[in-house]
């Protein structure tokens, strides 16, 4: 794993650094979305209460089907006279007054059981995706002016009892801007709206990644964030409080593609670039009926075909140019 | 962490996107075009160009990400300049920051914003108003 930074504790007053503490190994679990939504929709599955529709809805009427043979739907109808009910039809889910189709059952299957090591996954992913600024950013929470994610401050805020002083707290470390964001009212203490209280020991899925939406900004105290390490373990060793247990590993250890892209090992295998202009590996194709040089490669007895038909024409023509009657012509011609 | 699994983990859904009337705009601060893609996302790059207005109305606001900060150091990793000088000189320098090897694929976008940014906070001057023509706007 990528080697773990060092994080400050801010005193409980604000600016200063009052301590350091090691990034606690399971701020680098894989974060799995898939894994946080799948294991926070089952859980929060588990406060359903339970509702139906009633048993009765819909059938507290002696309705009877007329039969057949009166021009009417077979459908049971609502029997007697002397109101506008008679007569109408009942029971069925497209009657009006009628049950719905499939009454809803209180015995529905409301809670989900979720594997423990799913849970652990996924608790362990969302506190690794609290850690990463642009993550958190993109949950919506304001954090721009904060020293540093995750945020520790120092064990002193646990005796803390007064809303005044959380509230001094969280401005001083610069948090209080993610409060206010939704113009709450301070009400009471442990009653500042968006902020929850939890205990490291037992963190839940369901504060740690609202909606399944991971990157909750969590402040912690630094008892409980020395504690982190002992609770999921390091990935040399296993947890201390959970039996068996030991941070989920990674699919690849180096997701940056762009490094993977430009570092050594591909490189050195790449071939080398070639120039960014190609030669076509074929000529342009000529005509040999119309391109001389190409029949002529193509066929070379064309050329000596082709000057015996010149040859031949020239003396054709010389012949005709000199007529066997001329000299008898010009002797005449010329005579006294 | 990676720019690449980051911007995995957020372009499906985050805070500042924007999914309306067929459109997604994203509108987190150091996104030239409020493009919700991974060249032009503010929280996944480790590199960006923000572009914003001044808040006294007058000059743009430039802000980048450090590269020696760490990123789990939010408040330190943003630098921050105000230019206030006009558009050429702003312009000048914004060219300058987007060099090679800080974000050159950006320049372009960069400077179309400042000049989009600047040519918002000039006075807007009033239409003049049209004189009448024809006999009927000369009547009474």
């Amino acid at each position: 794993m990528a080697a773990r930074p060092v994080i400050s504790v801010f005193s409980e007053s604000g600016k200063e650094a009052i301590g350091t503490q090691v990034l606690p190994a399971v701020f680098k679990a894989p974060i799995r979305p898939d894994v946080v939504q799948f294991v926070h929709k089952n859980m929060n599955k588990n406060h359903r209460q339970a509702y139906s529709v009633s048993e009765k809805a819909g059938h507290q009427t002696s309705a009877e089907s007329w039969g057949t043979g009166r021009a009417v739907a077979r459908i049971p109808r609502v029997s007697g006279g002397g109101t506008h009910r008679s007569g109408q039809a009942a029971f069925g889910n497209m009657c009006r007054g009628g049950r719905m189709f499939a009454p809803t059952k209180i015995w529905r299957k409301w809670h989900v059981k979720t594997n423990q090591n799913q849970k652990r996954f996924a608790t362990a992913s969302a506190l690794a995706a609290s850690a990463l600024p642009s993550l958190v950013l993109a949950r919506g929470h304001r954090i721009e002016q904060i020293e540093e994610v995750p945020l520790v401050v120092g064990s002193g805020v646990e005796s803390l009892t007064k809303t005044k002083a959380a509230v001094a707290l969280l401005e001083s470390i610069h948090a209080y801007a993610d409060v206010v964001k939704d113009n709450g009212i301070v009400k009471a203490f442990r009653n500042i709206p968006g902020v929850e209280l939890a205990n490291v020991r037992t963190l839940n899925l369901l504060q740690l990644a609202p909606g399944g939406h991971m990157g909750r900004f969590i402040i912690w105290t630094q008892g409980a964030f020395a504690m982190l390490d002992q609770i999921y373990g390091t990935y040399r060793k296993a947890s201390a409080l959970k039996k068996d247990y030991s941070l989920p590993s990674h699919i690849m250890s180096n997701p940056d593609v762009t490094r993977i892209i430009n570092s050594a090992e591909v490189q050195g295998s790449l071939k080398a670039a070639g120039p960014s202009k190609t030669p076509r590996p074929y000529t342009q194709k000529k005509n040999p009926l119309k391109s001389m040089a190409v029949m002529n490669r193509l066929n070379p007895y064309a050329q000596t075909l082709r000057r015996a038909e010149i040859l031949k024409k020239s003396q054709t023509k010389s012949a005709k140019k000199a007529p066997k009657t001329a000299a008898a012509f010009l002797n005449t011609l010329h005579s006294e | 962490m990676s720019a690449d699994l980051t911007w995995l983990l957020i372009k499906n859904n985050n805070s500042f996107l924007v999914k309306r009337s067929g459109v997604q705009f994203s509108a987190e601060a150091g996104n030239l075009l409020n493009k919700n893609s991974f060249k032009y996302s503010g929280l996944a790059n480790n590199k960006t160009v923000g572009i914003e207005a001044a808040a006294s109305g007058r000059g743009v606001v430039v802000s980048t990400k450090k590269s020696g900060v760490p990123a789990y150091k939010p408040s330190k990793a943003i630098n921050k300049v105000t230019l206030t000088k006009g558009i050429r000189k702003s312009a000048r320098s914004v060219a300058g920051l987007t060099r090679a090897g800080y974000r050159a694929d950006l320049r372009k976008a960069a400077l179309a914003r400042v000049a989009a940014v600047l040519a918002s906070q000039k006075p807007v001057k009033a239409a003049p108003k049209k004189a009448g023509k024809g006999i009927r706007a000369n009547k009474n």
